[in-house]
């Protein structure tokens, strides 16, 4: 309940901001913001580009980044592109008619970016701690290669390799999302330890 | 540099405030040569004539 309460507090704060930008929009300040106005309303007619600054509300999902619930024992700070802590998922088309976030949301889902056919002993121990312990949990295993991962939930195959480009992340790497399909941890390499210490944090608030 | 950069929307809003308050510190009389330097400027940095005139023509519809 705390850690609701400071989730919402942060989105309050931030749809105050967006409104003094919408009111920037409607009643700019200045001649430079009425040029700027203007010129976007002219061109959000033809290019597409512009029409999201006049949808702040709208275009962005609300960012937990301060999230109680985020982890303090990954990786996040060393990731040079991706969603962030807190962040909602950004899609990926895998396959045709295949997309991540069909598979994502109702439970924790720890999506691990597979190497080989297989993974890690240690990892899949900790995993299945996790599940024993009564916390839903889905272990899904992207891969490049058509192949059924041992061990995962399930095995997504992403042959073009999108998952790992827009996610930022290479084998080894994994992000794990809440039931909300907000991020909660992301390591660049995963291990055991980690991913327990993280997984304890999300379900303690 | 980026040979495929991408603005995204922080960095297109970023852009938008730091162009109204550049056109305001410029005044009413000397905005519109502000704006041709600007231009200029893109033009140079795109280096690409082509793009330049597909992005005049996108700039001049419903005016």
């Amino acid at each position: 309940m705390t850690n609701h309460s400071e989730e919402r507090v942060g989105a309050a704060r931030e749809i105050i901001t967006e409104a003094g930008k919408s009111t920037r929009f409607m009643a700019p300040p200045s001649r430079g913001f009425r040029l700027l106005r203007d010129a976007v309303l002219s061109l959000s007619l033809t290019e597409e580009f512009v029409r999201p600054l006049y949808h702040w509300r709208t275009s962005r999902p609300h960012e937990y980044k301060h999230s109680l619930l985020n982890s303090t024992s990954d990786d996040n700070t060393q990731f040079t592109g991706g969603p962030a802590l807190g962040a909602p998922p950004q899609n990926v088309q895998l396959q045709h008619d295949d997309f991540l976030l069909d598979h994502l949301g109702g439970s924790f889902d720890l999506v691990y970016v597979c190497q080989s056919q297989s993974i890690p002993n240690e990892l899949l121990h900790a995993v299945l701690a996790a599940k024993n312990d009564g916390l839903p949990l889905k272990l899904l295993a992207i891969s490049d290669r058509d192949v059924k991962v041992q061990g995962a939930d399930k095995t997504l195959f992403d042959p073009q390799q999108r998952f790992q480009l827009r996610y930022a992340v290479l084998a080894g790497g994994a992000y794990l999302f809440r039931p909300d399909q907000h991020v909660c941890a992301r390591w660049l390499e995963v291990d055991a330890t980690r991913l327990l210490s993280s997984l304890q944090l999300a379900v303690m608030q | 540099m980026n040979p495929n950069p991408h603005l995204d929307i922080a960095g297109l809003e970023q852009v938008y405030d730091r162009l109204a308050t550049a056109i305001d510190q410029a005044g009413p009389e000397k905005s519109e040569l502000f704006l041709v330097k600007l231009a200029l400027l893109q033009a140079k940095a795109m280096g690409q004539a082509a793009v330049f005139e597909t992005q005049v023509e996108a700039a001049l519809k419903d005016l």
